[in-house]
């Protein structure tokens, strides 16, 4: 079922359909308002609205206010009407949303910096339209041309990515509306303008000071708060046994018990049993349910919780998505909050990316000819990792040296139909994508250019790789496809833009220290989180489950590709890629280097069900309609 | 997971009878979903498929002959084709190293050879008292880069054992006088700086050997994690992972175990 909305510009009238998932929850997850002739249509949820409502004190008529302060998508218009578009641009939260601005005559659509939900827009066959779903405006279009520069795209982009790198999407003629970006559509005469409003460099907060202990202090205010925002009703926060998800759920509890949302808390843990190595979680996970008794804790059994389950009965999706094979494990999660009536759930997700830190500040050393501190730098590190200097120096200082163009013009001259597996890198094209697609689409210089996109990110290597894992967390597909239809609020308080900001500009100021785990979050959590948790090296990898949910799955996966319409993207050789399936299922190959592979098995199911459930048309819970002669 | 581990010495007593005999350099792990997985000591991985996997142990437990018998048998399948893909099998097998027939035994290669010759002088004159420890560590490391690198794994370690011996047996040998937590942080010192690429195999058998020469209770340690294949050696003091991490040494199954 979609959550959504649509809006278009027909003869003489703006209609706008809407979509309410199953259960509607408070806060609604898509809101609608007018002003005049003037609409809004907001989907997602709004944090600090707050701190946007005095703005609206002195110039609205009551009963305006009221609306605002319940109603988002009644806050965004008003906010629009007497600031225009620079107002929106302080809008937090996760959201898409489009205005109809009646006296401009044009649509305003917008997203989040991170993209929490998604927005669409086609201008095709004289009907411009946005909406939060491709298929909605195929269904108005009536053209379903697969676009083959996005497949292009789709198979040489890091596999992080959950959307997306540019407009384009998996149809010609619909296109993207990009995280952090304004897209302005006026339909007579038509034109479009695309702005990007925001920036994470400029955005970013310096700490001011070198202090772990007061850039702690200042996180910690900032961490509350983030989490504060996001609960909602009854809560359940995910609990794996690391730093990360154990320090949000236990902020939340905190919250709970000075009366935000609602008690007690829940958690999730999946805890496994016959996987040798993720078995070793469960003590962490028992360890913060034994000290904090107000919880209930729901620990579900991960062991037939595999890679590739969900590929027999995948949730409805517009685009193919790379990471589809760990759904089966998310879901688990969904399940248990559905069971509980839970509204809110909780994720560590997004702590990473500013707290675990790689020293790629090796590469602008290097860069900068300081041979022998990086080498210094390097041996501290071997010291505390227990390995030799090379093993740091070499992914994190000399790999990053070559510039794009050096790795272009030499990765021409490696034959990359006869690498195995395991010679996979993040840049190198799949040998089962038929050359003739491989050279038209030129996929070896897009890869390059994926890869080492960093690049143009920052003039520093350290800010670069920052900066680049944070675009990795654009968009969410567990959201839009399976937590969104059925009412589920899915929050992530690590991606809370002030707390990324800081975030940002406190990685940027800290050199990472070798031997020290996320320093800044375990200050902020010091007499919070079990010592155990605290001292902990690193977390257990998920390798067991992918590779024995790839063993599992292995006679259905086969089916898969036999049967795929691949008449309908002639990009594959089946028999090349039955053989690589084949080896991977043995291979000494890393998951990373199994990586196009998962895409290409993503994108062979998505294409497999694609016409099926585009037919599937949802209808709209409510229809509006506005004269736009008024 | 492993279901069982199958090593040289093992099949060797089982497989009377048989036309095929495991080669000493292979250890096999049956996993509980019927694959196998092989461990050449030279450093090369094998997986065997189910069917791959029945075959081999039918063959080193009764003969290629009764092994062909019983599978055609078992898959409803002609026997003469099941017995020239057994043959084809089998062949590739030995092609490899990783079994051999008892009529044609596999001699000690020249580079055993020139191992067992070459390396324990210089590993003895590692153990003169001039040279400091630190240095000691520096030249054991180099010998282990070279002679994994030039020997192999088995010869190196076969060459590595004689020399331990050879110390053992010694009347003038000095013991004692390092202790454990010093050759720990000598080693570790010095890995972290030095300026080769050095690996598992170089730190476990340069701090195998040490403690060995000290005489103290170490143990050369190969295991093997399968998600994805790889292979990992420590060295252990007791029964405690010894200048390595743990939790790394943790997430590998033990298959080969020095002393």
């Amino acid at each position: 079922m979609h959550t959504g909305f649509t809006i278009l510009y027909g003869a003489r009238e703006i209609e706008t359909s809407i979509y309410l998932p199953g259960n509607s929850q408070v806060p609604p997850f898509v809101t609608f308002a007018r002003q005049d002739s003037s609409v809004s249509l907001f989907l997602g949820h709004m944090y600090y609205r707050h701190e946007l409502l005095p703005q609206l004190e002195t110039t609205l008529p009551g009963d305006v206010r009221e609306d605002a302060a319940s109603n988002a998508a009644a806050l965004v218009l008003s906010l629009y009407c007497l600031h225009g578009s620079s107002a929106l641009e302080r809008l937090e939260g996760d959201f898409s949303l489009v205005i109809w601005d009646a006296k401009r005559r044009c649509f305003v659509g917008m997203r989040d910096p991170l993209g929490g939900y998604p927005l669409f827009w086609t201008e095709q066959t004289g009907t411009p339209a946005f909406s939060t779903s491709i298929w909605a405006l195929l269904r108005l279009t009536k053209q379903y041309t697969l676009n083959m520069e996005y497949f292009a795209d789709f198979l040489t982009r890091p596999a992080t990515r959950s959307e997306g790198t540019g407009e384009d999407c998996a149809y010609t003629g619909i296109h993207r509306v990009l995280p952090g970006t304004i897209v302005t559509l006026q339909p007579e005469p038509l034109s479009t303008e695309t702005r990007t409003y925001w920036h994470w460099l400029e955005n970013s907060r310096d700490p001011g000071t070198d202090s772990i202990e007061e850039i702690a202090d200042h996180y910690r205010s900032l961490f509350h708060t983030a989490v504060r925002e996001r609960l909602n009703g009854l809560t359940l926060a995910d609990l794996s046994g690391g730093m990360d998800s154990t320090s949000t759920a236990l902020i939340a509890q905190e919250e709970i018990a000075a009366g935000t949302g609602k008690p007690p808390l829940h958690t999730f843990s999946l805890v496994y049993d016959r996987l040798p190595i993720l078995a070793q979680e469960r003590a962490y996970i028992e360890e913060v349910i034994e000290h904090e008794p107000r919880i209930v804790a729901h620990l579900v059994s991960g062991d037939n919780l595999l890679e590739f389950d969900c590929f027999g009965d995948p949730p409805p999706h517009e685009e193919p998505y790379t990471a589809l094979g760990s759904v089966a494990m998310d879901c688990a999660a969904v399940d248990i909050a559905m069971h509980i009536g839970a509204s809110t759930i909780l994720t560590g997700f997004g702590a990473d990316e500013v707290h675990d830190v790689l020293p790629f500040y090796l590469t602008d050393m290097l860069r900068r000819g300081q041979f022998r501190k990086a080498w210094r730098e390097a041996c501290q590190w071997a010291s505390a990792l227990k390995c030799n200097p090379w093993n740091v120096l070499s992914p994190f200082g000399f790999a990053n040296l070559a510039p794009s163009w050096f790795i272009k013009s030499t990765a021409h001259l490696q034959s990359w139909r006869s690498l195995r597996l395991n010679q996979q890198k993040d840049w190198t094209v799949p040998p089962w994508i038929l050359p003739d697609f491989v050279h038209r689409y030129s996929l070896r210089d897009r890869a390059i250019d994926h890869t080492y996109a960093w690049h143009h990110l920052s003039h520093d290597v350290a800010s670069a790789m920052i900066l680049a894992s944070i675009q990795s967390l654009f968009g969410d597909f567990l959201r839009w496809s399976v937590t969104a239809p059925r009412g589920i609020m899915y929050a992530h308080p690590f991606y809370d833009l002030r707390l990324l900001c800081f975030g940002i500009g406190m990685a940027r100021r800290l050199q990472p220290q070798p031997g020290q785990m996320k320093p800044v979050l375990a200050e902020t959590m010091r007499h919070k989180l079990p010592e155990k948790i605290l001292k902990r090296r690193q977390k257990s990898h998920f390798n067991e489950v992918y590779y024995f949910g790839l063993a599992r799955n292995f006679q259905h996966l086969e089916n898969l590709v036999r049967q795929a319409p691949l008449e309908r993207l002639p990009i594959f050789g089946k028999e090349i890629l039955l053989s690589y399936l084949r080896e991977a299922r043995f291979s000494d190959a890393g998951v990373r280097q199994l990586e196009r592979l998962n895409s290409t098995l993503s994108l062979l199911l998505w294409l497999s069900h694609e016409q099926e459930w585009r037919k599937q048309a949802p209808v709209p819970s409510q229809i509006i309609r506005i004269s736009s002669d008024e | 997971m492993i279901a069982n581990i199958i090593y040289p010495q093992a099949a060797e007593r089982t497989q009377t009878g048989s036309d095929y005999q495991l080669s000493s350099q292979t250890v096999v792990l049956h996993l509980q979903d019927g694959t196998a997985r092989l461990l050449d000591l030279g450093g090369n991985f094998y997986a065997l498929s189910q069917t791959a996997s029945e075959m081999l142990s039918a063959t080193l437990r009764e003969g290629s002959g009764l092994a062909a018998q019983n599978m055609a048998s078992t898959y409803n399948v002609n026997l003469t084709a099941m017995q020239r893909d057994l043959h084809a099998f089998l062949a590739d097998l030995e092609a490899r190293g990783l079994i051999f027939r008892p009529e044609h035994p596999p001699v000690p290669t020249r580079r055993t050879r020139l191992a067992a010759w070459l390396l324990p002088p210089l590993l003895h004159g590692t153990q003169s008292r001039l040279i400091p420890l630190k240095g000691r560590v520096w030249i054991l490391l180099m010998l282990a880069y070279l002679s994994t690198h030039l020997f192999g794994w088995s010869a190196t370690v076969l060459a590595w054992q004689c020399s331990l011996c050879r110390i053992a047996s010694a009347r003038f040998v000095v013991k004692g006088d390092v202790s454990a937590e010093l050759l720990e942080n000598t080693i570790h010192t010095t890995i972290s700086k030095y300026p080769w690429l050095v690996a598992c195999k170089e730190r476990s058998l340069c701090c195998w050997y040490l403690l060995r020469s000290e005489g103290l209770p170490a143990t050369l340690k190969v295991g093997i994690m399968l998600c994805p294949l790889a292979s990992h050696c420590w060295c252990e003091l007791g029964s405690t992972p010894f200048c390595d991490e743990a939790e790394r040494c943790q997430q590998f199954t033990p298959v080969l175990s020095y002393a």
